[in-house]
């Protein structure tokens, strides 16, 4: 409905900000409200649920104490930097296998080097040595790694 | 002068004491605002926790253009708007009796609000609204924001601000005149394995 140039949607902003304390056109305002019964409804009910709100507002301020619990969890959290020196190792880490891969991914078949799959790579290294005996004695870690000294029980008291 | 840029800036440093500041001099309202917001106690426990860890992590973040305490509210609303819209998605079936037999059918707004249960009906209310609405009026109302601090909490225009205030109170007085509707409220219910 238009009562003066406001519509009532304009006249219930008005009113919003009115209660709010913010100044409006008073007069435009005012017209339309001495022809709009609706909207002169709306203003008390504005009225009505400020101070409702106003005793809501009164409700005390909380009691729990949470900061022993934020406290454990700040401290059981890694920091921002070394969260960040993480992921760099990992973008890094990332960067330099696909870097590898492509590399990889360029040589020639018929060259005589290892396949472009590393995969493909690893098992021409293991097929002859499985045909010997042990497969993984073509792997140098492997070999490495026998010859370290075996734990005993002495070791682990 | 912001009293709280050099708690800012030891944040920054993450200081455990200067977060242990933060939440003495800010913590019961970020409590009290999610509990508006959220409208469950236990979920207000939680979400303070996971909003003072962020600005643990976060504080660096915060470029002393807006007040702390107005940039701690953002982070505060944003994180219950978002468990909120969590919780929304989570939530099915049809709500339990007692939660939509808030208002009586015969009551309106008068009635309703100046009664002694005002208090009641209006929280109940609150939860009611859409998110939007319920956390422009939850500031103005209960946490006394100026439109200023609203816009800069809520990242809008301050003419927004006077729109969305209106229509968010005219929703709460629409709701208020009506029985409400089997829509969800915030308070989650236990979550089934």
């Amino acid at each position: 409905m238009i009562h003066h140039a406001l519509t009532c949607a304009e006249a219930h902003e008005r009113l919003s900000a009115r209660l709010d304390g913010l100044a409006a056109d008073e007069s435009a305002l005012a017209a339309h409200l001495l022809h709009c019964p609706e909207c002169r409804e709306h203003e008390r009910s504005l009225a009505r649920l400020r101070s409702a709100f106003e005793e809501l507002r009164e409700a005390p301020l909380s009691s729990a104490n949470l900061w022993s619990r934020i406290e454990r969890r700040a401290h059981g959290r890694p920091s921002a930097p070394l969260l960040a020196r993480l992921a760099a190792a990992v973008v890094g880490f990332l960067g330099v296998a696909a870097a590898a891969r492509s590399l990889n991914a360029l040589r020639p078949l018929d060259s005589g080097d290892a396949p472009a799959d590393p995969r493909l790579h690893l098992v021409e290294r293991l097929l002859p040595a499985a045909r010997g005996g042990d497969p993984f004695e073509a792997l140098p870690e492997y070999r490495l790694l026998r010859a370290l000294p075996t734990r005993t029980e002495d070791d682990s008291r | 002068m912001d009293p709280d840029r050099s708690l800012a800036r030891r944040l920054e440093q993450r200081e455990v004491s200067a977060l242990r500041e933060a939440y003495e001099r800010h913590g019961a309202r970020v409590e009290r605002l999610c509990g508006r917001l959220l409208g469950c106690a236990s979920e207000a426990e939680d979400a303070t926790q996971e909003i003072f860890l962020k600005l643990f992590e976060r504080a660096s973040a915060f470029d002393g253009r807006a007040r702390f305490s107005t940039w701690l509210h953002r982070l505060t609303v944003n994180h219950c708007l978002n468990r909120l819209e969590k919780l929304r998605l989570r939530r099915a079936g049809p709500l339990p009796e007692h939660d939509r037999a808030l208002v009586d059918p015969g009551d309106s707004p008068p009635e309703a609000l100046e009664r002694g249960e005002a208090r009641l009906d209006l929280a109940r209310l609150l939860q009611r609204l859409s998110p939007e609405h319920r956390t422009i009026l939850v500031l103005r109302e209960l946490e006394g924001l100026s439109y200023r601090e609203l816009a800069e909490t809520l990242a809008v225009p301050e003419g927004t601000v006077m729109s969305r205030l209106a229509r968010a109170r005219e929703e709460l007085l629409r709701r208020a005149r009506l029985r409400p509707d089997p829509e969800p409220v915030a308070c989650p219910r236990p979550e089934t394995p």
